[in-house]
């Protein structure tokens, strides 16, 4: 099923990508140009804000871009501009193709070899695009549930940076290969700022929701009432004390952990030697009981697609199997300089997971005397290189195998990945998907042998 | 106006409009309202990445141009943009930025001034950037150098890292340039253009010492420069040298301790701790939302008596300089904190508005597709009267940070958190061992109570600023000499 909006801004690119790839080849001919990529996306965005119940603030506009590629033998280079204009393009075109031999070979950036480009399968079936669209009354009146749920919490001062928006975007690549790609989304996100005061001072707190449907956002008051009552909950905090404890993450910190452990499997890091697991796939990298797996098919999911952009298809990919390394999260070319089969995901990870444990969240922390939750991280390094993690978290003191009401801050989580990556306990509660906060989903996780830096 | 070779041509070229007839539609579109603009830009751009041994990515040829139209009153901004300049797309663009507007009585009346009555008159800027004071050329080109010239650049640079020393493992090597001319209708008319170079070029060395360990530094060259500056075949040695010295360091250093101490912080890019911590604070939204820890401070002592905080968006070669702001309000030296008493906020003409000031010149936005906002321009410590060994002297347990990495801030808490690449401990007054990985966590309101010496050694980072607000990005300078500021919490893995 394809909408009048897909079939329209088809119709609009499709001969202006034919037009750029006949160019490059009939006049890159004379230059050597052997192949070509040419990658056209439009997105119209809309975004609201509003303070106290007025809209304050509303954007729109639309972008175009058009991304192209010039292969001549091993050499390659490419360019991008904000027009569809097409004489300008062959301009540029004209313009790669009379240097594109002064360019270094890498055999590495070539396109997918043409018997290993797929045909993009549906996509209708994802439901990645909504037709019946809110208009921006509905957004302004998402934003106001929003802001009048979170000011209603006591211990809030007031709500800052409240805004709904909406995008539309269509993209659609060709190249000479026999890759051909179309995408189009509608995606709906929705942020606020809750600022809470008390004697001691002020504390900032943030949520969002992100659907490519309005109807599964989050319901905007259940929003407006969580990001308020997190960020009440930090006021006051203190400084926890310095020495070696067990930290328990809630849903978004793991995420974040979890994005870590990504970083250390990722191809370019590998292709770097920025990593420590480089030449580790098969071994033991994490503990037993921790799979994570990626899967780009489902429906409604906020990274979901059939095809990547190298032309892959896309199938679920296993990363972590039981503390296993599977696999590196590699590109075409990545997987080519490390030596490595390429896994279709040219555009990054999709909708990751990892799979639940055994544990309740509460047994999970039943056994720990002293130890901290923690609701988020803050800046800080992480290193994948050496293994080094030193970042700044916030979140709840744990006592006596329970999570108590004190609010922590201002410390840094210290440790060693290669340790802290073999010290992973995982509750049973990894959240559902799609899911309209989390691109990786985690469930609660429980690492051991951290060391605090607070007062 | 003269017709021919209007530093404005290239703004108008391929479309229907002529400078004359957006002028008219532009006033007429910011009829009745407080503040507004029309933003024009022209992008175009180039990189070459060059990592491990293979060009990994060379874009050259790359352009980007639209514009938007910003309209406002009171709290109310309607802003709309497009890539494509023509009369209708402008038309449209006024149409659904009034329309916020307009819903909420800003309707224009035949009488209506074109410059609304509440509007604050532009200031007198020379038009067309022809501005007494040169803060960068605007003559700089992305074709200063050809492709091949870049590239055996690179590869010259690459080998001479290598050969540097035997411990390199890895050389990555990445070049961006850009040249970014814009194009203001300020709301009384006046047509502004400037022509904004900003040239990056990273070096980064990994070494890896008999035992397998890894460590990586990078260094930087960059600013309002063209690609020639930046590959000046010494500044790039100098660049590669300073990196493997870096990273060489990192090998032998430990684990940094985790405490409470004083720390020493060396002059130049360590100020991004000031931007974050303090700078993000002074700047006008937050101030008029009252949500920053220094709001309503205004006159009041908040910092120690050595603490003299400036931004200037008006100094000569400077990363975060600019003639004019993305509002078309000239750039100024302000003095945000004076021998500790805070004088005054950083303001776009929204906030200045709405607080009863002035702009003081710190609109800014990342793009055309950006609403502008108060941000810094190169925001630094003034210098103080120590000399700076005498401040590391009087240190008797602490840490002089050497390699500041980034860092973030809750403007509404004052926390912050910062990265010490590299600092090394002092004990007794004197430099000893290095230490590596010290993340440094305080609040920005007693920390610069806490700042008891300033040096007299004031140093500008050109190269490395990048300042995140809202999803937008722009380029800053941040500076200091070197400071003191007693009991800091340090967090690291070791003892």
């Amino acid at each position: 099923m394809t909408t009048k909006a897909e079939k329209d801004f088809l119709k609009k690119v499709k001969p202006v990508a034919k037009t750029l790839l006949d160019y490059a080849l009939k006049t890159g001919g004379a230059y050597g140009i052997t192949d070509a990529k040419v990658t056209i996306s439009v997105s119209e965005n809309q975004k609201s804000s509003v303070s106290n119940g007025a809209v304050s603030e509303t954007v729109t506009g639309t972008q175009w871009g058009v991304g192209i590629t010039l292969y001549a033998g091993k050499r390659s280079m490419s360019f991008s501009k904000n027009t569809l204009d097409t004489a300008k393009l062959c301009d540029t075109m004209k313009e790669n193709m009379q240097v594109i031999h002064l360019v270094p070979e890498n055999e590495n950036k070539l396109l997918l070899e043409k018997a290993k480009v797929a045909k993009q399968p549906d996509m209708s079936a994802l439901d990645l695009y909504e037709e019946n669209q809110p208009g921006q009354a509905e957004l302004i009146d998402y934003a106001r549930k929003f802001e009048k749920a979170a000011q209603a919490v006591a211990g809030v001062k007031t709500t800052d940076r409240l805004k709904v928006s909406k995008s539309v975007a269509q993209t659609y690549t060709a190249a000479t290969n026999g890759l051909e790609r179309h995408e189009a989304k509608t995606t709906y996100s929705a942020s606020g700022e809750v600022i809470a005061e008390s004697k001691q001072g002020m504390e900032a707190g943030y949520d969002y929701s992100q659907a490519h449907h309005f109807g599964d956002m989050t319901d905007p008051a259940k929003l407006g009432r969580a990001a308020a009552e997190t960020t009440v909950a930090q006021l006051d905090s203190v400084q926890p004390k310095t020495g070696e404890m067990p930290i328990v993450l809630d849903h978004a910190a793991a995420e974040e952990f979890f994005g870590t452990v990504m970083s250390a499997i990722d191809g370019s890091a590998v292709f770097n030697g920025d990593t420590f697991l480089k030449g580790q796939q098969g071994q033991q990298v994490m503990s037993k009981g921790v799979t994570l797996v990626d899967d780009p098919l489902i429906k409604r999911g906020l990274g979901s697609g059939t095809l990547d952009s190298a032309g892959l298809e896309m199938k679920p990919v296993t990363f972590i199997e039981d503390g296993v390394l599977k696999a590196f999260n590699a590109s075409v070319m990545e997987a080519r300089q490390i030596g490595v089969s390429p896994i279709g995901r040219e555009d990054g990870t999709t909708n990751s997971k990892v799979l639940p444990g055994t544990k309740t969240p509460e047994e999970l922390i039943a056994g720990i005397k002293e130890g901290i939750y923690i609701k988020g991280f803050n800046g800080g390094t992480v290193n994948t290189a050496n293994g080094t993690h030193s970042r700044e978290a916030y979140g709840l003191l744990i006592k006596n195998g329970k999570i108590t009401k004190t609010a922590v801050s201002g410390f840094v989580v210290s440790g060693n990945l290669k340790k802290m990556f073999m010290n992973v306990a995982l509750a049973n509660d990894t959240p559902k998907q799609p899911n309209t906060k989390y691109h990786l989903v985690a469930p609660t996780t429980r690492i051991d042998g951290c060391t605090i830096a607070g007062q | 106006m003269s017709a021919k070779n209007s530093p404005t041509d290239k703004f108008y070229e391929g479309s229907d409009l002529t400078p004359e007839k957006t002028v008219k539609t532009v006033k007429e579109g910011l009829r009745g309202a407080d503040f507004g603009e029309f933003y024009q830009e022209k992008a175009v751009s180039e990189s070459i990445s060059k990592q491990n041994g293979q060009y990994t990515s060379i874009a050259v040829g790359n352009s980007s141009e639209g514009f938007g139209f910003r309209t406002g009153k009171g709290e109310q901004v309607g802003y709309s943009y497009a890539d494509e300049f023509n009369e209708k797309a402008l038309k449209k663009a006024i149409h659904e930025a009034r329309e916020i507007l307009d819903n909420g009585g800003l309707k224009p009346k035949k009488d209506d001034d074109p410059v609304g009555p509440t509007m604050e008159k532009s200031d007198e800027l020379p038009a067309f950037g022809k501005v007494d004071k040169k803060l960068f050329s605007e003559q700089a080109t992305l074709g200063g150098m050809t492709l091949a010239e870049k590239i055996s650049s690179i590869d010259a640079l690459e080998t001479y890292t290598k050969g540097l020393d035997p411990s390199v493992t890895n050389v990555s090597i990445s070049y961006s340039s850009t040249v970014k001319d814009v194009h203001i209708i300020t709301q009384d008319g006046q047509e502004l253009v400037e022509s904004r170079p900003m040239t990056s070029l990273s070096i980064q060395v990994q070494v890896t010492d008999k035992d397998g360990n890894v460590e990586t530094a990078r260094t930087l060259i960059g600013g309002h420069i063209d690609c020639k500056e930046a590959f000046n075949e010494a500044a790039c040695k100098e660049a590669a040298k300073e990196a493997l010295e870096i990273a060489k360091t990192l090998l032998i250093a430990e684990e940094a301790p985790a405490g409470v101490m004083d720390v020493v912080l060396n002059p130049g890019w360590s100020a991004v701790l000031l931007h974050e911590a303090i700078g993000h604070g002074l700047e006008g939204d937050f101030n008029r939302k009252g949500t920053s820890v220094y709001s309503g401070k205004i006159g009041q002592k908040i910092a120690g008596d050595e603490v003299t905080v400036i931004d200037a968006g008006d100094m000569p070669g400077e990363r975060g300089s600019l003639h004019f702001d993305d509002e078309g309000t000239r750039t100024q030296e302000n003095v945000l904190i004076k021998d500790g008493v805070l004088q005054g906020y950083m303001q776009d003409r929204q906030n200045a508005k709405l607080m009863g000031v002035k702009s003081t010149g710190n609109g800014r936005r990342q793009s055309y597709a950006h609403l502008p906002m108060p941000r810094m321009t190169n925001t630094y410590f003034a210098p103080g009267k120590h000399k700076p060994e005498d401040i590391i002297a009087s240190v008797k347990d602490g840490l002089y940070v050497t390699n500041m990495g980034g860092g973030q801030v809750d403007i509404t808490s004052g926390k912050f958190n910062m990265n010490a690449t590299l600092a090394y401990r002092i004990r007794n007054g004197k430099l000893c061992e290095p230490v590596k990985g010290a993340a440094i966590t305080g609040d920005g309101a007693t920390v610069i109570k806490n700042i008891t010496m300033v040096g007299n050694d004031l140093k500008l980072e050109k190269a490395a600023g990048v300042c995140g607000k809202n999803g937008q990005s722009v380029p800053v300078g941040c500076g200091q000499p070197t400071i003191l500021v007693k009991k800091m919490t340090v967090g690291g893995a070791g003892k």
